[in-house]
């Protein structure tokens, strides 16, 4: 099975950063601008590792994950967030299992590798 | 008599990374350890297998039925609660979630009796949410020694930091000074 990533982010600088930090790792990446978009993959038969935006207009990052496990689509997939914000919101007590980790904004390649290496071996 | 040692661990999100590097090179532990990370079913076996290559404790998904051993590992598996009846035989119930969550580490901490036979430790690190606070906060009322792990290296400091609010909770560590510690008190199985 091949594994993919998907960046969900409404900010275009940080769909390009991701794309070419983990292109250049060899991975495959699919980059959506939004919660809904990110929906659409899934629902498309995306399976792999979500990065996924917390601050986004209309949907954010945790009703995003809300909607993905109302609607089935999470089983097989892995999903840590991006954020810059340092206090956790409420709503990820609700969703806590469904988030793995959290890059945090700004973040080095490194640092976005060496969450992506660890938890793309989770997706099933 | 040479009492039981049993740990139990609580943890969530930024937990498989935080637990690989506290899993890496552990030795064989005189202890019983069981571990509640909230996690989605299908990670289950992926990080129970990554875990179980790092270290000398054997570690593996803890089945209905089975009796705890010295040396070993117990990964809770997700969508039930794990309980211990008489502090050594595992239990897997689907009741509600606790604190949002299925396994809850509450549940299992709190399964567990008050002896004269058994040494009981309680570990909540990263996460978000409070499970783990009630259960911290008993397994001290019981004479047990509570861990948490600190702000600067939690992922998300939401479980730590509300059992350390109770005021319960012995150290305040990284997960090398917790690691540490335990080596310290439990001690090492002849391997």
């Amino acid at each position: 099975m091949n594994k993919e990533i998907m960046v969900v982010d409404d900010d275009p600088s940080i769909r390009s950063t991701v794309d070419i930090i983990l292109k250049t790792s060899g991975y495959s990446i699919c980059a959506v601008e939004s919660g809904q978009g990110c929906l659409d993959r899934l629902r498309e038969g995306f399976r792999g590792l979500i990065l996924m935006d917390v601050m986004m207009p209309k949907m954010d990052g945790w009703d995003t994950i809300a909607a993905i496990e109302d609607e089935g689509l999470y089983k097989g997939n892995v999903i840590c967030m991006l954020t810059a914000v340092h206090d956790p919101c409420p709503k990820l007590e609700k969703l806590t299992e469904y988030v793995m980790d959290y890059v945090r904004k700004p973040f080095t390649s490194e640092e976005l590798l060496e969450v992506v290496t660890e938890y793309i071996e989770y997706v099933q | 008599m040479k009492k039981r040692n049993i740990v139990i661990i609580g943890i969530s999100t930024g937990g498989p990374k935080t637990l690989r590097g506290f899993f890496d090179g552990l030795p064989l532990l005189d202890a019983s350890i069981v571990l509640v990370q909230h996690m989605i079913k299908c990670a289950n076996r992926s990080l129970c297998a990554t875990l179980n290559s790092l270290t000398e404790m054997e570690v593996k998904i803890a089945s209905h039925g089975e009796s705890m051993k010295p040396g070993v590992v117990y990964f809770a598996p997700s969508e039930v609660h794990l309980k211990l009846i008489n502090n050594k035989m595992i239990q897997l119930v689907e009741s509600p979630k606790v604190c949002f969550v299925r396994p809850a580490v509450d549940v299992t901490m709190k399964s567990i009796r008050k002896t004269a036979e058994d040494n009981i430790t309680g570990v909540i690190m990263t996460g978000m949410g409070m499970d783990g606070t009630d259960g911290l906060s008993y397994i001290k009322s019981i004479g047990g020694v509570t861990f948490a792990q600190d702000e600067i290296t939690s992922v998300v400091w939401g479980m730590p930091k509300s059992a350390i609010k109770t005021g319960k909770v012995d150290y305040v560590l990284p997960p090398e000074g917790i690691r540490k510690k335990l080596i310290s008190q439990l001690g090492r199985l002849p391997g």
